[in-house]
């Protein structure tokens, strides 16, 4: 996010050994990762008395209804997510940037703390705990008369629609993205908003014209991590989701560790294929994001 | 659009965190949780006596959650602080490139990310060890601590450094006396972020761990699939007092020991 703001050197090349660790990590593991990502997907795999190259293990996933199932099923899920996450993250960020006092600034500031420590298994644990037929709100709505039984609650978290993985997403990204708009936001109304105000701007109208447009780079940055992170998550859609949909990553993980050797190159154009559409999306999503952000969506 | 009540807003925000908070802290500590009942009944030590004594898995867990996330968080610091150091001192070729290419693995779906890792790990021989676990982790970690330790070098102004230096400072002098205490926030919230992220993680651990490596999530998994309410509860509780204390102490510690500006998750 910070560009190097220190005087720039007047030497031309940094010292090669402050990023030997990073480029040797980075190129060996995420790099070579990549390579035999190719290579195998490709179908050459000569340890497994596999030598026929082609691009038939694409061919195969992408004519299966089921993996365009999975691959919709996931987008949509990352997408809602962090379009909510983030508006809700503005929300909060705007509420706390003109609120007043200062104690609420600060305990708002702590929650949002919270969520961002809370592990993910955590929350899975928590909305499991609050939604689920015999979950507490299940409970409450039994004892005020809502329902009669836990039958008659509607099913949230197995449902079609991912409404317990969503959640989840939701109350992670939430406080990840609120963290980040809070910091950068308060930083350029602090400058900016008393021009504004003296000039007659209402706070929404600072907010839409001032705020936004330049804390636009933070913001995408931080929603775009959580748009990923939710497209390539295994362990939420997993304990959370229904038997008849399943996201990518569980269709992905699944055939990864089968023990059928005839099943590797799928497995690895899946991954490809997955990490492809996930770069994609998330440039597309992040530019979209931008562009509603700076105003210049009409 | 009328004005929300900012009260009304913090309220629900409190409710969302704190209600299922104390469920878990009441379920944890109560063994009788039939159907209608809104909250726990019967008092028992049970489920925590389970977790702490009978679970052979759990003291594993704790103990290797607690080595690899120290250990990942010592390292993607070192590493984040030395990149830092070069991104914003120096200027070279291919900058941009690279301070693009350092956030990557966050934008990768990370299932993607590791299956691709974990088949170097198997090049490398790297498959479940705690070496392959703590290095997978400092992929994710990396950029984080890289983007703190630009923040806070940025802040340095040159002058010091070249003062310093005017009146004989060595290399290594410059960085210990001059530099860590002026980077010493950033390196605590850098520690700090990297060891909550790590502790956090589950998958990347489940895969390069082999399933020999245990967790404190891994302890957990089993708990949720199961629909294990009072075993769940308490992992839960020893889950994020770590988190907290680690947090909560970091945050103590840059604001009363070093008196700096509250950096904390800012």
């Amino acid at each position: 996010m910070t560009k190097g703001c220190g005087l720039p050197s007047n030497k031309p090349t940094a010292p090669l050994f402050l990023l030997v660790p990073v480029i040797l990590l980075y190129s060996l593991l995420i790099g070579g990762g990549l390579l035999k990502l190719i290579i195998e997907s490709s179908g050459f795999i000569p340890a497994l008395g596999l030598q026929e190259v082609s691009l038939s293990h694409y061919l195969k996933i992408l004519a299966e209804p089921t993996f365009l199932a999975s691959l919709g099923y996931s987008l949509y899920l990352a997408f809602v997510s962090a379009s909510l996450s983030t508006f809700l993250g503005l929300l909060i960020a705007y509420k706390m940037v003109f609120s007043k006092k200062d104690s609420i600034k600060k305990l708002t500031r702590k929650i949002l703390q919270v969520g961002v420590v809370l592990p993910y298994l955590l929350v899975v644990f928590l909305v499991m705990l609050m939604l689920s037929k015999a979950g507490l709100v299940s409970r409450i709505a039994y004892q005020a008369g809502l329902i009669g039984g836990l039958d008659q609650f509607p099913n949230l978290l197995y449902d079609p629609w991912g409404g317990g993985i969503i959640l989840t997403f939701v109350a992670k990204g939430t406080p990840f993205i609120g963290l980040f708009a809070v910091t950068v936001m308060a930083n350029i109304s602090d400058t900016y908003s008393q021009v504004a105000k003296t000039l007659g701007l209402s706070n929404f109208m600072i907010l839409k014209k001032i705020i936004l447009p330049l804390s636009s780079n933070a913001i995408v940055w931080s929603s775009a991590i959580i748009f990923a992170y939710n497209l390539g998550s295994f362990e939420v859609p997993y304990l959370l989701g229904n038997v008849k949909v399943v996201s990518l990553s569980s269709r992905l993980y699944s055939l990864y560790i089968s023990p059928q050797i005839d099943t590797i190159p799928t497995a690895m154009a899946m991954s490809l294929t997955l990490l492809l559409v996930g770069l994609i999306s998330v440039c597309i999503y992040g530019l979209l994001l931008n562009r509603l952000l700076k105003g210049k969506s009409r | 659009m009328k004005k929300i009540l900012p009260g009304a807003l913090i309220g629900l925000l409190i409710g969302l965190v704190l209600i299922p908070l104390l469920l878990i802290m009441l379920l944890s500590f109560f063994s009788y949780y039939k159907y209608p009942q809104v909250l726990p009944t019967a008092f028992s030590l049970a489920n925590w006596q389970q977790l702490l004594t009978q679970n052979r898995l759990f003291w594993t867990g704790l103990i290797n959650s607690l080595v690899i996330a120290t250990a990942t968080a010592i390292g993607a610091t070192i590493v984040g602080l030395m990149t830092g150091r070069a991104l914003t001192r120096y200027r070279f070729r291919g900058q941009q490139l690279l301070l693009l290419l350092l956030s990557l693995p966050l934008f990768i779906p990370s299932i993607a990310l590791f299956i691709g890792v974990h088949l170097m790990m198997i090049q490398l021989a790297l498959i479940n060890t705690y070496l392959g676990v703590i290095l997978a982790q400092m992929i994710i970690s990396i950029p984080y601590a890289t983007t703190i330790s630009m923040a806070f070098f940025a802040g340095i102004p040159r002058d010091i450094e070249d003062l310093a230096r005017t009146l004989g400072c060595s290399n290594k002098k410059l960085f210990f006396k001059v530099m860590a205490p002026l980077l010493l926030p950033g390196i605590l919230l850098s520690l700090s972020i990297c060891f909550v992220l790590s502790f956090s993680e589950y998958f990347s651990v489940f895969l390069v761990g082999g399933g020999r490596i245990i967790t404190v999530s891994m302890v957990m998994f089993p708990f949720l699939s199961n629909s294990d309410y009072g075993n769940g509860a308490a992992i839960s509780l020893v889950f994020l007092g770590v988190n907290l204390a680690v947090f909560i102490g970091a945050d103590v510690l840059i604001r009363k020991k070093v008196k700096g500006r509250p950096y904390l998750y800012e």
